[in-house]
């Protein structure tokens, strides 16, 4: 039986958010592997700590204790610069709010995303990006604004950015939040599709039930994490 | 995408701001430039034309009018010395050539100035092969009511060689000033362009001045109701311009002048380094500190800006690093924008300054006869814009270490 490569691999994280009156405010979050190109959706409630576990699994937040691998490499044993750089290549992100850098057009989001991916040549990234826009639908749009897209459109921007480094893991929070149904559908659809055609693990951060229901795996935070909000007396 | 690129995006995605930074780095840098190039400029050709004479003998007074009044043609002479004191330091063994100079009429505010046929002769000190009075058209003068102008006096007046011309009393154009209708001088020479106060001069005889003032007392002796003509007077001449055959004799010289009760003699190059370093000096070092300031406030301004759009771009500073960049990349960022900036300014600012002394040199020229090399930029110019440049650098490095030290995930809404 063979054994499939781990996308993301968790074991005892504590991450101290710091102190509340005479207590310790911290997170934990005990065992949770993803194995490559695995879909997952997170669900729990507001402030249950998913997001916390997003900045944890991209390294945007260094864990106390515990360990935390990406495709096999340890996060805390990479250095900031090197964690930057492992992040740009390895990881993909579609925000809620989109953030896309709003004084650059679609194409240049994208080729932004490659600069700092650090993925391909610089003589290829132009070609690339075009292709992945025209992947999403956008290949009418490249030189356009996101100020002067529809939030559909400027969503599908951002997922073209985040497969730009063609990533290992994309991670999404609440990526159809700001969408209504009917463009929320599309989009989750076509994260879903370019997932499965670069085999690249999806950790999916959701409220909508339905929408978590669609997917392979579902795992609740509140189960995951240990109640956040758990104080200890501060020493 | 490169970084200079996304630097360059940013900077005009605020258009006026970076405009107004940018105006206030153009202007002190201009306000530098041109400066430096009118101190370098006008004290070259200051000092290049009071370089041509070792000394100037005139009328016991101010040194610095005396050189001023005859070589410049600037101030008002000190008064006369007898033409006698002219012929004893012409024939003095010490002496290469003395040029007696006659002051006293204008022709439309250019200076009418009596001299002896031999001033044209004289070669530029600097280049001994060259002479300093060249002609355009025509022939210097060889008889009395002859006149040599300067290319300005040609520019300004419309006279040409043929013309005829009447002085006017006095060495400036003022209300009432009475002319010389009897004795009409005519244009025989017209001296090519030398971008110094020859430009601004008539050279006639010394003779035809002479000869109109002498019927100017008989006319103020008949309105006084004195009977007869005026008594002869001793000749007089304004000033005497000295080349002597050594350089090391000048003080000795002066000294030995200035001993005698009529006379005093000044040496030129002297007079106008004190000029510059006593009163022009300090007057170019307050512009200078008022340039020096509105750079510092520029490049305080840029740090403003700098810092106030990094605050401003959190996010999207927050989404690059999300996408893979080095901290040390999103601080690079800001300090190529800081060095855009800077470039640009100083560009902007040298093309002002030297642009704005190209556009007035014409009217230094008219006013004050120094020619300009506006587009000329020295070793101390560059290293005046090298200073602005640093200082513009500088300023973009403490918002780039705030940017540095920031951590992403705090300026993203939501990951």
């Amino acid at each position: 039986m063979s054994v499939l490569p781990t996308a993301v691999e968790v074991s005892d994280c504590e991450l101290k958010l710091g102190i509340s009156g005479t207590a310790n405010v911290s997170f934990h979050l005990g065992s949770f592997r993803m194995d490559a190109g695995e879909q997952v959706a997170l669900t729990g409630p507001s402030g249950c700590g998913k997001s916390t576990l997003l900045n944890l699994v991209a390294g945007l937040r260094r864990p106390d204790s515990g360990s935390i691998l990406v495709h096999g490499i340890e996060l805390k044993q990479l250095s900031s610069g090197k964690l930057d750089v492992f992040r740009g290549r390895t990881m993909g992100f579609v925000f809620q709010s989109f953030n896309l850098l709003e004084g650059f057009s679609a194409l240049e989001n994208v080729l932004v995303g490659m600069r700092f991916g650090r993925s391909c040549a610089s003589s290829e990234r132009r070609k690339l990006a075009m292709a992945l826009l025209e992947r999403v639908g956008l290949q009418h749009r490249l030189d356009s604004l996101p100020g002067r897209m529809s939030v559909g459109e400027r969503q599908r921007v951002a997922i073209a950015r985040a497969l730009a480094n063609r990533p290992a893991l994309l991670l999404a929070d609440e990526p159809t939040g700001a969408l209504d149904p009917a463009t929320a559908k599309q989009v989750f659809e076509l994260i879903r599709e370019v997932c499965r055609e670069e085999n690249c693990a999806l950790m999916l951060v959701t409220h909508d039930f339905d929408l978590a229901a669609q997917l392979p795996r579902q795992v609740d935070c509140y189960g995951l994490i240990g109640d956040p909000a758990r104080k200890e007396p501060a020493p | 995408m490169s970084l200079w690129r996304m630097a360059w995006r940013y900077l005009w995605s605020r258009t006026l701001v970076t405009l107004l930074t940018l105006t206030g780095i153009a202007l002190g840098t201009a306000l530098i430039c041109s400066v430096l190039t009118l101190r370098r400029e006008s004290e070259a050709g200051f000092l290049r034309e009071s370089g041509q004479f070792d000394l100037v003998a005139g009328a016991k007074g101010s040194p610095l009018q005396l050189v001023l009044s005859s070589i410049y043609q600037l101030d008002v002479p000190t008064g006369n010395i007898p033409y006698s004191r002219y012929e004893a330091l012409r024939d003095d063994k010490r002496v290469a050539s003395a040029i007696p100079l006659g002051l006293g009429d204008n022709y439309h505010g250019f200076r009418i100035v009596g001299t002896e046929e031999k001033i044209f002769a004289l070669s530029d000190r600097k280049n001994p092969k060259k002479l300093l009075y060249h002609l355009d058209t025509g022939r210097f003068f060889k008889s009395d009511f002859e006149a040599v102008i300067g290319s300005q006096v040609a520019r300004q007046s419309g006279l040409k060689v043929g013309d005829t011309f009447v002085g006017t009393h006095g060495l400036v154009v003022t209300a009432g000033s009475s002319e010389h209708p009897d004795f009409p001088y005519k244009v025989v020479g017209l001296i090519s362009e030398t971008g110094s106060s020859i430009d601004r001069a008539i050279y006639v005889t010394l003779p035809s001045v002479w000869r109109i003032h002498e019927k100017e007392a008989d006319v103020h002796r008949k309105i006084a109701g004195i009977e007869g003509t005026s008594p002869k007077r001793d000749l007089e001449v304004t000033a005497v311009m000295i080349r002597l055959k050594s350089v090391g004799l000048r003080l000795w010289m002066a000294q030995e002048i200035q001993k005698r009760t009529e006379a005093m003699a000044a040496i030129p190059v002297n007079e106008m380094l004190r000029l510059y370093q006593q009163i022009l000096g300090p007057m170019q070092r307050v512009l200078m500190g008022v340039a020096a300031l509105v750079v510092v406030v520029s490049v305080l301004s840029i740090t403003a800006t700098l810092y106030q759009s990094t605050e401003r771009r959190r996010r999207d500073l927050a989404v690059m690093r999300a996408l893979g960049a080095h901290p040390s990349e999103i601080a690079g960022l800001v300090v190529l924008e800081a060095l855009l900036l800077t470039v640009l300014g100083i560009s902007a600012g040298w093309l002002i300054g030297h642009g704005g002394l190209a556009l007035a040199g014409s009217a230094l020229r008219n006013s004050i006869g120094i020619g300009l090399s506006p587009w000329t930029t020295d070793r101390i110019e560059w290293i005046a814009l090298g200073i602005v440049a640093t200082g513009g650098i500088l300023a973009g490095l403490l918002p780039a270490i705030f940017t540095y030290r920031r951590e992403p995930v705090n300026d993203l809404s939501a990951i």
